[in-house]
């Protein structure tokens, strides 16, 4: 069942990450046994491992799926705008992500100033990205999904879930 | 006159020991611009002046002595260079004396310039040599230096030291464009400035008699003043000046013969000074305020939107579950239905107890088991 994507326009990581799409698969994240709902937050202690990120859709489809942070370094000002976490591709529906191929390794989100927000991009791919097809991003900060989905002619997202993180006081930190 | 303002200098000299004394200073670019050799020779001239010599002063007699020069004193030459000084000393803030500084005399404070200048004046040029060559050739001693320089350079004026620093800079490399000065200038002010040099100085000059001295020397060292003021200000400055020079001028004439003492004008001015003075730290004060409220906002409005997002993603879940948990109910109708119709000898009630324990039946047996063989 498709998302509801007021959450993400309201939150703006529908303009600031991705354009409008109408979400056509399901993809739901988790973090150990928290769900991951649009807007909710998590402690980046919580995040140390990737997510669990589950999708709908046909066994022979691959989907890509991009994490990014919009908000590095400061919300204030995302001159890193956007901070790369991780990339897998060719994933094929109905499964998840570890299902796929990680092309960028994961990197638990470290906001260091402000809330930032954590965008799971899904897009389905037209085929499967064999190993030349691909052009892995030169560098973490300054990434564009937008860009890069162009690129790989990713065309929209299929399904996009967002999360918050702050950063922890010391004390709390495992 | 002389007693009176004599008086107010004094009440001004004590206040300024507590660190408020832009007034005067701010009110008469003009005696700044004199050399030391000139305001001694003025005092002189004036009959006010002190049996001691400048370099035997500590710091906090030389300021008492200049604040009751100037009070005393106007220059009809305080025209544009003297506009111009007046900006740029406003500019460095309020006349304090640092307490270590108050008590040192002159001379003491003299040759602390010149041990500091000379290292500095070297790495500026690069060369080691070349820049004491030009350090004496520019500053032989210092009767030459004007008061202005002096106490600037002095630390006297402390509120404000970098630009102090690229004052001083710039004053002493006139050719050197001074990096970034805070352009604090603001053309009403600059007017309202003007009218207190003019009343001051018509009033001055029309009791004493006072003639100007040393005209091309102050103009000299402020025109490198008022080429900091421009650069500093801006466009702001360069075309007031020029505006109210000729109007300041007109206005000490047509005000020269009137003997009304005019003199205790400072304390309103005092307050459009000190507006100005603290105006540039209230300018970036406030900038900086403005800046942190636009943050400020914008981090609300964020967090707005974050909590609405939150809302509207629950509510949608909630949404969501409600629609399953009334399909699930359907589904639970039509099963009991069902089996309802398989098993039409078992009551509804047995048939709800079933789908509700389904465990139910096999306790049962077990307790049977349990209690069958013994």
């Amino acid at each position: 069942m498709a998302r509801f994507v007021d959450p993400l326009v309201v939150g703006r990581v529908i303009g600031e990450v991705v354009d409008l799409f109408v979400p056509s698969i399901s993809m739901t994240a988790a973090y150990g046994d928290r769900d991951i709902s649009n807007g909710c937050l998590v402690r980046p202690s919580a995040a140390d491992y990737p997510p669990l990120v589950r999708i709908s859709g046909r066994r022979n489809d691959l989907y890509t799926l991009i994490m990014t942070d919009p908000d590095a370094p400061s919300p204030s000002d995302p001159s890193m705008r956007e901070f790369l976490h991780w990339i897998v591709v060719n994933i094929p529906g109905g499964t998840d992500a570890s299902k796929g191929e990680e092309m960028v390794e994961y990197m638990g989100p470290r906001p260091t100033v402000g809330i930032h927000r954590y965008v799971l991009v899904l897009y389905e791919q037209k085929a499967r990205f064999v190993d030349g097809a691909l052009m892995p991003p030169a560098d973490r900060p300054n990434f564009n999904t937008r860009a890069f989905a162009a690129y790989h002619q990713l065309g929209l997202p299929t399904a996009v879930v967002h999360f918050n993180s702050q950063r922890e006081p010391a004390n709390r930190r495992r | 006159m002389d007693l009176k303002d004599g008086g107010g200098s004094e009440r001004r000299g004590a206040a300024a020991g507590a660190g408020a004394g832009a007034a005067p200073l701010a009110r008469q670019g003009s005696i700044y611009s004199l050399t030391f050799d000139e305001f001694q020779s003025t005092l002189g001239g004036m009959g006010g002046g002190l049996g001691k010599d400048f370099g035997s002063m500590n710091m906090d007699e030389l300021l008492r002595s200049i604040w009751t020069a100037e009070e005393s004193q106007a220059m009809a030459s305080a025209s544009a260079a003297a506009a111009a000084a007046e900006g740029g000393l406003q500019r460095q803030g309020s006349l304090t004396l640092p307490r270590t500084l108050s008590v040192k005399t002159v001379d003491e404070v003299w040759r602390d310039l010149e041990r500091e200048a000379s290292p500095g004046a070297a790495a500026a040029d690069g060369g080691g040599g070349g820049g004491e060559q030009q350090q004496p050739r520019r500053q032989p001693t210092l009767g030459e230096m004007t008061l202005e320089e002096f106490l600037v350079r002095a630390g006297v004026v402390r509120e404000n030291t970098a630009a102090a620093a690229a004052m001083v800079a710039a004053a002493a490399a006139p050719p050197v464009a001074p990096r970034s000065i805070p352009a604090v200038n603001n053309s009403s002010i600059f007017f309202g400035n003007y009218g207190g040099v003019n009343d001051a100085a018509a009033a001055a000059a029309g009791a004493m008699g006072f003639s100007p001295v040393g005209i091309g020397d102050p103009t000299m060292g402020n025109r490198l003043m008022s080429g900091v003021a421009g650069i500093g200000g801006g466009a702001i400055t360069v075309a007031p000046v020029d505006t109210s020079v000729g109007q300041m001028d007109s206005a000490g004439k047509g005000d020269g013969d009137l003997s009304s003492p005019m003199a205790p004008v400072p304390y309103p001015f005092e307050g459009v000074i000190r507006g100005r003075r603290s105006g540039g730290n209230v300018e970036k004060v406030v900038e900086r305020r403005q800046r942190r409220m636009i943050k400020n906002r914008e981090s609300a409005a964020r967090s707005r939107a974050r909590k609405q997002a939150y809302t509207m993603e629950l509510e949608a879940e909630v949404q969501k579950l409600k629609e399953q948990n009334m399909e699930l109910q359907k589904k639970q109708e039509e099963i009991m239905e069902m089996q309802k119709n398989f098993f039409p000898e078992m009551q509804k009630n047995q048939v709800l107890e079933a789908v509700n324990n389904p465990y139910g039946q096999k306790k049962r047996c077990l307790r049977r088991t349990l209690t069958g063989p013994w």
